[in-house]
């Protein structure tokens, strides 16, 4: 039976999605992990302040500090991105192997 | 399966702006876009985390000399230049390396200031960051194992 075009399109588009998606899920609780933090971090700067622990200048350096950690927090974002990015080709490259292999009968 | 793939792909649009330049440029390139998951890497930096957290308990109770302080940096500095000389050892990994990079900067910015979780906020938020950059990897290799198998099976 030859290969229906259309059913080969949605199961790849369906893999790549699912691939995908779970990495889209690690990301809304990465996200959520860093505004936890970030909001914990300006608590703990104001009640140091208050209580005399950490100076002016200290409060001034820890809020840049935050703000520095944001390069890092877009190449986490780009590292995620291209490791989805990766799943959903392996995932498509494997159905058109798969389809392929059994249509015309070899090992791909 | 309309349905399904119907209800993923306007998240996958949403969510994922921008995966199909990256799509054909890691086909063009031949599929690996990242590096490879490193479980050494990934063990280390959970490890300074713990260490850093420790550190920062004992630096708020006061409890933390300045012998000590100083001698925890170096080792936090230490820990990072061993393992972003272990992530140089793959291609594709400039995003970690780079990561790595900008966190020992964030150690050596404490030096002069008192050793406190406040203080450290930077720190904390970059080692969170290197982190997530870890589970992506992993995922991605979780994922490749899978297709793997099933294809064996």
């Amino acid at each position: 039976m030859p290969i229906d075009y259309h059913n080969l399109l949605e199961t790849i588009l369906d893999r790549s999605a699912t691939a995908a998606l779970g990495h889209a899920s690690d990301l809304k609780t990465y996200i959520a992990a860093r505004a936890k933090l970030i909001a914990e971090s300006v608590i703990l700067i104001e009640r140091d302040r208050l209580n005399g622990d950490i100076s002016e200048d200290d409060a001034r350096f820890a809020y840049e500090q935050i703000k520095k950690s944001e390069k890092s927090a877009l190449l986490a974002l780009q590292a995620t991105r291209q490791a989805a990015a990766q799943d959903a080709i392996n995932a498509a490259l494997n159905v058109a192997a798969t389809v392929l292999g059994k249509a015309i009968g070899i090992a791909l | 399966m309309k349905k399904q793939l119907s209800t993923l792909l306007p998240v996958l649009d949403r969510r994922l702006t921008g995966l199909l330049p990256l799509l054909f440029a890691a086909l063009l390139a031949g599929c690996a876009i990242i590096a490879p998951y490193d479980e050494t890497t990934d063990r280390r930096i959970a490890e300074l985390s713990l260490q850093t957290e420790t550190a920062l308990a004992e630096g708020d109770a006061g409890e933390l000399s300045p012998a000590e302080k100083s001698d925890f940096l170096h080792k936090a500095i230490g820990t990072v230049r061993a393992i972003r000389s272990r992530s140089e050892l793959y291609a594709k990994n400039q995003k970690e390396t780079d990561a790595l990079k900008l966190l020992e900067e964030q150690y050596r910015d404490l030096a002069s200031r008192p050793l406190r979780t406040s203080i450290a906020s930077g720190v904390r938020l970059t080692l969170l960051n290197v982190q997530q950059i870890q589970i992506s990897k992993k995922r991605s290799a979780t994922f490749s194992d899978g297709l793997q198998k099933k294809n064996k099976d």
